[in-house]
């Protein structure tokens, strides 16, 4: 049985490059999701099985900041592994998004085996 | 085991279990390997120069001196073996920084950026690399297992892609996931 | 006159992203913006944290469009849309402002606002103060501007 990821990311072109990523990788995904902003991001939490999440930094409306704290404000969002893939390679930011519960974080530009082995380690699965 | 060496410019194939595919002193070079677990084919390819639009007529005479014109062949010959692109084991080795006969310092930089670009439109994504760096470096690649050995300038022999730190854009120090 | 660590930054960061996303080499690297051509494009966005300011990038038609056809892992150019080569554009310039300024600035966050891609404005050519560099890219150039705002 696969799972149901989330791409948060105000780039069209990035949620491509992402999702072709994972594809490639061989993880059995059974949906991938997209939101263009923080506030889609948490419409699709809400409604939607999700297992996984990539997101972002900096989205209009609500950023990935504000996403994961929202997320661990509500008890059925908290527990969701979140992978932080940002341009923002600062060490404030870093420490402030694990320490808002972020599981991993990529940062751009990188490289797609990094997506990979993140992905592997916060899912605990190995791809063959 | 049956030594099958990979000279510069050079490109072999293999489904014999006993064969050991080699090649020597990686420099600016970059060596792409490929290895089909399902039906233990493996190939490599040792290639100089990233892009063979600059000498046409030679790329005609020896098409594995170049990145676009040898990986794709590479691929195709173990196709042809019966491999699957979706299933192998893709590494490279070489790339390192060194003065060659043309004085130029990077195309080391060059061969692997030409390297990654062909992989990523071709749909294909590394699972190990030993590039960069100053040294050369030789390679061997077991046909039968799959298992890939890398000796650097030192001189020591070790298995390639032995836990390292992995890859770009990853931030370290982020605490495992807590499975119960 | 700009920061000698500002152009370092800027120079390395954009020659970094350049090809870990997009496999594009530079082949020189110069202080001045070359003239403006037909169809070149321009994306900019706003940053603001411990210091804000703008930041923009000019890339000329015929580099956008391979630019973009590389990072989408495409084979031939002509398939792509001109509203990716925009996205592509936008995510180039968002990707390479916020290397810059992790480069800069290893202690306060920044927020980057959401990248506007359009025909490029001369006004950036007059800031004297901007950290500038051009870079040729074989089949055209990129120009990458960061100006910091005076507190």
């Amino acid at each position: 049985m696969g799972f149901r990821l989330l791409i948060a990311d105000d780039s069209a072109a990035m949620r491509q490059v992402i999702r072709r990523v994972i594809e490639l990788s061989g993880f059995e995904v059974d949906e991938f999701l997209e939101a263009a902003d923080g506030d889609d991001a948490l419409r699709l939490l809400r409604s939607e099985p999700i297992d996984v999440i990539l997101t972002d930094i900096n989205m209009p409306n609500i950023n990935g900041e504000q996403l994961l704290c929202s997320m661990q404000q509500e008890d059925l969002l908290r527990a969701k592994p979140v992978i932080v893939v940002s341009t923002d390679a600062t060490e404030h930011r870093i420490h402030r998004m694990l320490a808002l519960g972020a599981k991993g974080y990529i940062t751009k530009p990188f490289y797609p085996e990094a997506l990979r082995q993140e992905l592997e380690r916060v899912l605990g699965v190995e791809n063959e | 085991m049956r030594s099958l060496i990979v000279g510069i410019a050079d490109c072999q194939v293999s489904n014999d279990p006993d064969a050991v595919l080699v090649t020597y002193a990686l420099g600016s070079c970059i060596a792409v390997t490929v290895w089909d677990p399902v039906v233990r084919v493996g190939g490599m390819l040792h290639f100089m120069l990233p892009d063979s639009t600059i000498d046409l007529p030679q790329a005609g005479k020896r098409p594995y001196m170049f990145a676009d014109v040898g990986v794709p062949l590479l691929f195709r010959q173990s196709y042809e073996m019966g491999a699957e692109k979706r299933r192998m084991v893709v590494r490279l080795a070489g790339g390192a920084q060194v003065m060659d006969d043309h004085g130029v310092f990077d195309i080391g930089r060059r061969n692997y950026v030409a390297t990654r670009k062909i992989l990523w439109k071709a749909g294909v994504l590394i699972q190990q690399e030993a590039v960069g760096g100053s040294g050369s470096r030789t390679v061997r690649l077991e046909v039968g297992t799959g298992k890939m050995w890398l000796r650097g300038a030192g001189g020591v022999e070790e298995e390639f892609g032995a836990p390292s730190r992995g890859s770009k854009g990853i931030v370290y120090g982020v605490p495992s996931t807590d499975r119960g | 006159m700009s920061d000698p660590l500002e152009t370092q930054a800027l120079s390395l960061a954009t020659r970094d992203v350049l090809e870990t996303m997009f496999f594009i080499e530079v082949l020189s690297e110069t202080d001045e913006p070359p003239q403006g051509s037909p169809g070149t494009l321009e994306a900019r966005l706003r940053f603001a944290g411990e210091r804000s300011g703008e930041f923009r990038i000019w890339l000329t038609a015929e580099a956008a469009r391979s630019i973009a056809t590389n990072f989408l892992g495409l084979d031939d150019e002509n398939a792509i849309r001109d509203s990716q080569v925009g996205e592509v554009a936008a995510e180039l310039a968002n990707i390479i402002c916020g290397s810059a300024l992790s480069r800069l600035s290893c202690d306060r966050a920044f927020d980057l606002s959401h990248p506007e891609v359009g025909p490029p404005a001369d006004d950036a050519r007059t800031w004297s103060d901007a950290a500038s560099r051009t870079f040729d890219l074989g089949n055209g150039w990129l120009t990458t501007i960061l100006r910091f705002e005076h507190a």
